[in-house]
Parts: C-alpha cells; structure tokens; sequence
C-alpha cells in the first residue's frame, strides 16, 4: 500500500527528509531486548546531560539556561542523523544484521537521545525565567528551542541524506517512473 | 560530578528511559500522545522537585534527589528531541490531510507540548512550594 504519493516524497526527500513508508505507527509491544536497549542508552544520554550541565553550571533562574539549551539543539541534530540513517540504511541492514538493526532504532534514537534531550527541565527553566520576571527572555527560549531544535532534526536529515546516499525506497520508486 | 551523582542520574535514567518508550509504543497512533503525556508527567514531577528542593536546608540530600529524580528520572523520562521529530512528521503526515490541514496539526502539537508542559511545571512549583515552605 502507498501511504505517500511519489510527488509529495520527491519533495521531502529533496529537503532530505524520508517519511516513513508505512500508515501510521503500528501498536506493538515492547520488547525485552528493545526495553534493554532504551534503559541503557537512555543512561548514556543521561550521563552526557548531566556532563555538560556541570561544565555549564545554571544557578540563576534569570539566567540564559545554555546548557540545557545546547543539549536539546546538539540532541536535536544528531537525532535526525539517526533517523536518516535508520529509516535510509534499515532495509540494507536489515538482512545483513536482523537483530542487531532491529535495536537500532530504539538504542540510538529512544535510548541515547531520548535520554539525553529533556523537556522537564526545558519547561521548569522556562517557568524559571517567566518567575524571575524575564518575560522576553522566558518566551525566547521556549519559542527558540522549539523553532530551532525542529530545524536542527531538519538539518541533521539532510546531513544524513547527504552522507549515507537515497533511500533503498526512494531508488525503487525511481525504477517506477 | 561525584562517582555518587553518576550513579543515581544512572538509576533514574535506566526508569525513565524504557518507562517513556513502553508509553510511547502504548499509545502509538497517528498523534503522539505518548510522548505528550510523559513530557507531561516529567515537567509536573520536576516542577514538584523544583518547589521541593528550593525549601530544602539540607544541600547534600537536595544534591542526590536532584540527581535520582531531576537529572536521571525526569530528564531521560522526557524527550525533547522526540518532540521536535514529532512535530516534523505531523506536519508530513501520511493520509489525505491537505498541508494546511498538516501545518495546523503541527503547530498544535508544538502549542500543547510546550503550554501544557511550562503550565504544568509551573503549577507544580507553586504547589509544592507552598505546601512545604
């Protein structure tokens, strides 16, 4: 079944962008092994925010809160890398290493930047500033983090698009036309 | 960072983490609820560990529940970059939604994250604060 017309991914797939090819996420179990996979990259992702939030100490609530700020915006890039490459390299893969493809997705993307992004305290810190009186500055960070942090999963797409080549599915639909 | 403080954020993370993905595979569907209701949650335990903490004396003991609830739990519990993906993908949502149709979608998603997270955290705060202050 074609969820997405060739002329609609044609054009996603020139910002370097490929939706998935399937209807809509599937209700499916998680795994032991994938639950495993989510827990320890979920502790890696952790480790590296709290690492950087003690290289760039917060203390004042009317404070730029830069360490989060930077951890959501770098999160964000590599996590459309990841995704590029998952849903790009995942069919390739897919036959070559079966169980170890199929962590993938959850390791990388649900585990390591799943864990290391956050939005608690990208919420408690905007209340921070809005508390503190910082209004302008409360508003930027809320509205800055969201407008870049989803330019920056577009960027980090066309980076992987870039490197990792056309998606198998976009080169069996060229075969079509 | 104490080899103390790299084992609690360990242990709220290894809860977290898997606890946001079991939600997300939940609920999956063409809207990301789950993902919605655990930036929700988190944002309101943080809020609560924000009020909490900032009535508490004891620096050491607000140190380690930081770390175990705030850094660890909460922080691996929530996703930003999941929301921003998420936003990206209504707005190339499959179905016969026209793309203003798709860029509202969006645009709500990212409006209802990020109110009801901030709004959430907020009442959390205040809440706690009072209570205990």
């Amino acid at each position: 079944m074609r969820v997405i017309g060739p002329r609609r991914r044609r054009v996603v797939s020139a910002l370097g962008w490929h939706p998935p090819a399937g209807r809509y996420p599937r209700r499916v179990s998680a795994t032991r092994e994938e639950i495993a996979a989510v827990a320890v990259g979920g502790v890696l992702g952790a480790w590296a925010r709290a690492a950087l939030s003690v290289a760039v100490p917060h203390h004042e609530a009317a404070a730029w809160p830069w360490a989060t700020f930077a951890t959501n915006l770098l999160g964000c890039l590599l996590l459309g890398v990841v995704l590029d490459w998952v849903d790009n390299r995942h069919l390739a893969w897919k036959s070559v290493h079966p169980r170890r493809s199929r962590l993938m997705r959850p390791f990388l993307a649900s585990g390591v930047l799943g864990g290391f992004t956050t939005f608690s305290t990208f919420s408690v810190e905007t209340f921070g500033l809005l508390r503190a009186r910082e209004v302008a500055a409360g508003t930027a960070y809320a509205a800055g983090s969201v407008l870049l942090g989803v330019a920056m999963v577009v960027v980090g797409r066309a980076i992987g698009a870039a490197v990792f080549g056309p998606s198998p599915l976009d080169l069996r639909e060229d075969e079509d036309l | 960072m104490t080899p103390q403080t790299v084992l609690l954020v360990a242990l709220g993370a290894a809860l977290g983490a898997p606890l946001r993905f079991v939600v997300e595979r939940q609920l999956a569907s063409s809207y990301p609820w789950g993902t919605w209701i655990v930036n929700v949650v988190g944002s309101a335990v943080l809020g609560v560990l924000a009020g909490y903490v900032s009535t508490l004396a004891d620096a050491a003991s607000a140190a380690a529940l930081v770390a175990l609830v705030g850094t660890g739990f909460c922080g691996a519990l929530t996703t930003f970059g999941g929301f921003a993906a998420q936003v990206l993908d209504l707005a190339a949502a499959p179905g016969a939604a026209a793309l203003g149709s798709r860029s509202r979608r969006a645009l709500g998603y990212g409006a209802v994250s990020v109110l009801g997270c901030v709004g959430v955290a907020a009442l959390a705060f205040v809440a706690t604060a009072s209570l205990t202050g």
